[in-house]
């Protein structure tokens, strides 16, 4: 990379929907508006006020739909005052919206158009139920395809390659691991205050993960456990330069630095060309990893886009941890979990933190700085001098649209 | 006629009703299916939802939209099926709207009778008033070309009774529905001696599609539900004024009421129950009965209420009016001193018959129960202690039970059901009961 860039002031907001005690779908919750304000000021407080801010990028999937709200740039000088007049940019790519974002933002640095970049991403979904909103996520995949899709739509095509992996290894195998998957999730999800399945109090979270499914209620091979929630929710972080680091004031060892990243686009109008495999998501980690000059047992964590528990295992394959059909024993074996050989998503990923769709690449970028930089409080896991690196995995659609970044602990 | 094509033309009396909005909700999403047959399509299908005035059509016509959308959405998985073959209907949204749609267009709202004159199948859910029953039925069949069936929702009356007044020739069958139609399981269906095997097999089928239990009740006045709820009304009233010895008219009735559903487990007590179903439709329903048996059933209490203006009933969104109980949030909080027609606050009267029943088993709640896996096994353990308990309250309910017993008992003796099981069905079914009123629970 022709400059250094660096990685401060994560904040998440809480991933609102059910699960949190305080969510009821009946009642008015907070608009995107209020999101927006809330993880926007909470970085600004972080970087010494909106004066340090040079230009701001905002990543968000279906406000135009979920909120009947487009033009979310114009949204950011709600957060401060000193933004009004500043660049601002809504950028959109599905669920991939936040990471690219986060790459948005990056690449204003490296073009050195910008030394700090306020970097936001949100969605608030509940405000339609849930078979409306499948309706607005569908359109993360050709519409035209949509007809012959299940009601449940993203849910049907991850169902199907839940199913044709159950078919090529064994179905007791595939679902044994998309439990372990859920399980860690939710105990991961159980140390993070701002996640949704924050109060989940269920011990018996492996049985559940394994319950058959039932295609006669939703999809023929997911339960709804192994879908990601619906949530309403903002993540904000200020990417910056060298000098940027040195403006806002802060301590290099409060910061993370990008070491490489990449991003992978497919033709959204053809199916995957095989359903065992997640071949754009393979190819994003891999040129990020190249250009990180680094190799996967280098990495200390990994926050990897489980929008269903399969993509959690076929993550674990994409990016080389296991070989074709050994994802769902190297999950299920423990090497996932938060005291595995590489904890994946440590507070609780999609399935259990929650998937403020807009937001979520966003909210990884936040979990693997607070990891590398010691905020993690009682979801810290280990981060041991020889394995300094984090990767994030962001998916968008049915693996079209793939950013992947790989950040390192700064000394 | 083929049995389907009755389908085509049918009416809802007394549809704004209570039960008869139930009865058209399902009607309509009967119907719905039947217009995407093959066999149908492209053909013209109505159901008159007769009933008094506009503006309880207006509102009628707001609940079933409502209710069909939410059934709709439910149900989209299925419905994305049915709708494979219209093209323009891609988002789950534009099939839930064109769903609605159609079986709206079902329904034609109307206050004049004279549109049942063209349907082969008449529901009946008005008032439980034989002569204005009778009357209506009368004039729909002289004018009616089609000899349409009767499915008459009485939950009183004798069918034969009907039959006879009203000269439809046997074409009557009694579909009893439980309240509301909707959630409830239950059709109580009552035929007659010599039943028109085409209507039993119509009634069978629509039960089947609407995913109803059939219980066959005898045509004996009162059939199987009331003719439980109306002896043991009058059980309950006969044990309040025992227990006035004791305790004042409030406390006794919090106690009647204790026993009958929390020392029973039970949905609710029967004081909450018959102000649930309102104490002017109890008093119709034991008139009625009372003017059909032989059995000498009455009970002044209800009269006495009504004098004084307790009738309880339910609002229009389903939550109970005040009557014996004020209640806050779907919970009992003061009770009805009967007498002075004063409440009290529940809490500052159940210190006092708590004392009194003395009550030792340790007691499940019918919420708690209603959705254990382990239901069956702590009503057997349940029972089983009540059995060595002596305290006032373990006598007072296991009197309460005994009684229930033989209510039932006497239901199959007086040939009202030809075993007790059904009697057992209903209350489960209808009621809500956990377990059957004959048992072995505490043999």
């Amino acid at each position: 990379m022709q400059k250094r860039v660096f990685i401060v002031a994560g904040y998440n907001t809480v991933s609102l929907g059910s699960g949190r005690s305080e969510f009821n779908p009946k009642k008015k919750n907070p608009g995107i508006e209020h999101y927006i304000l809330e993880a926007g000021r909470k970085t600004l407080e972080q970087i010494n006020g909106a004066d340090n801010v040079d230009e701001s990028v905002i990543g968000n999937f279906m406000a135009s739909r979920f909120n009947n709200q487009a033009h979310l740039a114009a949204f950011i000088p709600s957060i401060d005052p000193k933004l009004k007049y500043k660049p601002s940019v809504r950028v959109e790519g599905a669920c991939a919206s936040g990471g690219l974002a986060v790459m948005t933002a990056i690449k204003s640095i490296l073009a050195g158009t910008a030394n700090v970049v306020l970097t936001l991403g949100v969605e608030v979904q509940n405000t339609v139920k849930a078979m409306y909103g499948a309706d607005h996520l569908a359109l993360a995949d050709f519409y035209k395809k949509r007809k012959d899709g299940h009601a449940y739509f993203f849910p049907g095509k991850f169902s199907d390659r839940a199913g044709a992996y159950g078919k090529a290894f064994g179905e007791e195998y595939t679902r044994g691991g998309m439990a372990k998957w859920y399980a860690n999730c939710v105990e991961n999800a159980r140390l993070c205050e701002t996640a949704q399945e924050y109060e989940n109090s269920n011990d018996k979270l492996l049985d559940t993960g394994l319950t058959p499914p039932d295609s006669s209620r939703f999809v023929d091979h997911l339960n709804y456990t192994d879908c990601s929630k619906v949530s309403d929710g903002a993540s904000a972080i200020a990417i910056v330069s060298e000098e940027g680091l040195k403006r806002v004031g802060i301590k290099m060892s409060d910061a993370i630095e990008l070491v490489g990243f990449a991003q992978a686009e497919d033709d959204i109008m053809l199916e995957p060309d095989d359903l065992l495999e997640l071949s754009t998501t393979k190819v994003a980690v891999s040129n990020a990893m190249n250009m990180a000059g680094i190799n996967k047992e280098q990495l200390a964590t990994v926050e990897t886009h489980d929008c269903f528990t399969i993509a959690g295992v076929l993550a674990t394959e994409a990016i080389g941890f296991a070989p074709k059909g050994k994802g769902a024993a190297f999950v299920a074996e423990g090497h996932t979990s938060r005291d595995g050989s590489i904890p994946f998503n440590t507070t609780g990923g999609l399935i259990a933190w929650g998937h403020p769709t807009g937001a979520t690449g966003v909210h990884q970028v936040v979990t693997i700085w607070e990891q590398l930089t010691g905020k993690a409080g009682q979801a810290q896991i280990n981060i041991s001098d020889n394995k300094p690196y984090g990767l994030t995995v962001n998916m968008g659609g049915n693996d079209k649209t793939v950013v992947s970044m790989v950040f390192k602990k700064c000394n | 006629m083929n049995q389907l094509d009755r389908f085509k033309n049918i009416t809802v009396l007394g549809a704004a009703g209570k039960m008869g909005s139930g009865i058209l909700l399902l009607n309509v999403l009967h119907s719905v299916k039947l217009m995407h047959l093959p066999q149908f399509l492209g053909q013209t299908f109505v159901i008159n939802a007769v009933d008094q005035s506009f503006e309880r059509l207006q509102g009628l016509m707001d609940y079933i939209k409502n209710q069909v959308q939410k059934w709709a959405e439910k149900n989209i998985v299925e419905l994305r099926k049915q709708y494979i073959n219209r093209p323009h209907l891609i988002d789950n949204k534009d099939i839930i709207e064109a769903f609605v749609a159609d079986a709206m267009s079902l329904v034609k709202p109307s206050i004049n009778i004279e549109v049942s004159y063209h349907s082969s199948l008449i529901f009946e859910a008005i008032i439980e008033d034989e002569n204005i029953k009778t009357k209506v039925f009368r004039q729909i069949n002289e004018n009616n070309p089609n000899k349409p069936y009767f499915l008459s929702n009485t939950s009183s009356i004798p069918i034969k009774v009907l039959d006879d007044k009203a000269g439809l020739e046997g074409r009557i069958i009694g579909c009893h529905f439980y309240n509301p139609p909707a959630v409830q399981r239950l059709i109580e269906v009552v035929q007659l001696d010599e039943p028109i095997t085409e209507l039993s097999s119509l009634v069978e089928g629509l039960a089947k599609h609407m995913n109803k239990l059939i219980v066959p009740a005898n045509d004996i006045a009162g059939f199987i539900g009331n003719g439980f709820f109306m002896r043991e009304i009058i059980y309950a009233v006969n044990l309040y004024k025992t227990l006035q010895k004791d305790l004042s008219p409030a406390e006794a009735l919090l106690a009647v009421d204790k026993i009958s559903h929390e020392l029973l487990i039970r949905p609710m007590g029967i004081f909450q129950l018959m102000g649930y179903v309102g104490v002017d439709v109890c008093s119709l329903i034991m008139r009625v009965m009372d003017s059909h048996l032989e059995e000498n059933l009455n009970c002044s209490f209800l009269d006495e209420l009504l004098s004084k203006g307790v009738k309880g009933g339910q609002h229009a969104n389903g939550t109970q009016r005040d009557g014996f109980f004020k209640y806050e949030g779907g919970k009992a909080v003061e009770v009805l001193d009967v007498e002075s027609l004063k409440y009290t606050e529940v809490k500052l009267l159940e210190p006092k018959v708590d004392e009194y029943l003395d009550f030792q088993t340790k007691v499940y709640s019918w919420n708690q129960l209603s959705r254990s896996k382990y239901k069956d096994q702590h009503i057997q353990e349940y029972f089983a202690q009540l059995k060595n308990d002596e305290s006032k309250g373990a006598l007072l309910a296991k009197e309460y039970s005994q009684a229930m017993r033989d209510i039932a008992v006497q239901l199959y003796e007086n040939k009202v059901c030809d075993s007790t099981d059904y009697v057992n069905a209903v209350m489960m079914n209808g009621f809500y009961y956990l377990y059957g009123p004959v048992n072995n629970l505490m043999d």
